[in-house]
């Protein structure tokens, strides 16, 4: 990934993301059950499949990498579980608006889908502190592939256990036996997921420009100090060098 | 268009979308520094070079105008 055409991404993303929500507050009916706090559901349901299918996405970057041993997969395995924990940050805090609107409560521990979330964001905020414990570069990336591809596997898992349990207070909204959305629901709930996948794409893109530009720098300020030109100390301002995967040339 | 709702939903829903918002707009803050400190760096780096190519056909020079002794 490189940073053609973030502008135009970028310009598209916001471009989406707006429209989504004008048709959420303008457009879509109100629903007969939940009401206002329905709305809810077009920012929520959308966060959380984008971050599912971006830590899944992280592992099969990372079962490329151990196929490929290219740091590029690494670098972009890293950045797509960061960006899906970030993702899942918003997922568990508007989920608990939700659930304090409609259920009284913030968090329900007896509910499936809220607890199975939970374990899956808490799973990978592991994956920092297991990429920090490893000095070895070469080392880190193996292990966080590991991780990256396991922790992948155990999201769809994780997802049709949940289906498949029992007890549940979480609406289910598609597929259902009443027929699931109606359609001008399901194209705004479309149209807002839509808006948060160009966001991800847009912010991976972003990400892996940065590591990319500062794995640059460094490997030219190598190759300057080994002509004598220029100060031996690395300036503190160097982005990512501790944890992060670099770019650089091997 | 939220006179219709009763005030406490209105207040989740608006919290939530606040809560997107807010993280969006401190994670482009974060990315925004990130490339600001790159920027720095290449700045840095151009202006080393810079120096260096300077000094190095002054130091040509000195070198061709010093006596050999012969």
């Amino acid at each position: 990934m490189s940073g053609r055409g973030i502008k135009q991404l970028s310009i598209a993303t916001a471009l989406v993301l707006v429209v989504g929500f004008v048709l959420v507050f303008f457009w879509v009916p109100m629903d007969a059950d939940q009401g206002f706090k329905q709305k809810i559901f077009y920012l929520h349901v959308p966060l959380a499949i984008v971050a599912l299918i971006g830590f899944m996405a992280g592992g099969v970057e990372g079962y490329r990498h151990l196929r490929s041993n290219d740091r590029r997969h690494d670098a972009n395995s890293y950045v797509f579980i960061h960006l899906s924990i970030i993702f899942g940050v918003a997922v568990l805090i508007t989920g608990m608006l939700w659930a304090k609107a409609s259920w009284g409560h913030y968090w329900v521990w007896n509910e499936p889908t809220l607890v199975s979330f939970l374990i899956v964001f808490l799973l990978y905020c592991t994956y920092y502190p297991f990429r920090y414990a490893i000095e070895d570069r070469d080392r880190q990336a193996r292990y966080a592939s590991v991780f990256a591809i396991t922790a992948g596997a155990f999201v769809p898992l994780n997802f049709m256990a949940v289906r498949m349990a029992e007890s549940l207070i979480h609406p289910r909204v598609f597929a259902t036996s009443e027929g699931g959305l109606p359609g001008s629901m399901m194209f705004t709930f479309l149209v807002c997921l839509a808006g948060m996948a160009l966001l991800w794409v847009t912010l991976v893109k972003l990400e892996l420009l940065g590591k990319q530009t500062s794995g640059q720098v460094s490997r030219l300020r190598r190759a300057l100090e080994a002509e004598g030109i220029g100060a031996g100390d690395e300036p503190s301002g160097t982005v990512g060098r501790r944890i992060a995967p670099n770019l650089e040339a091997r | 268009m939220f006179d219709a709702v009763p005030n406490d939903e209105t207040g989740y829903v608006f919290a939530a979308y606040m809560v997107f918002l807010v993280l969006l707009l401190v994670y482009l803050g974060i990315l925004g520094a990130k490339f600001q400190r790159i920027n720095r760096d290449i700045s840095e780096l151009t202006d080393e070079v810079e120096s260096g190519r300077k000094q190095a056909p002054a130091e040509t020079k000195a070198g061709a105008e010093e006596p050999t002794g012969v």
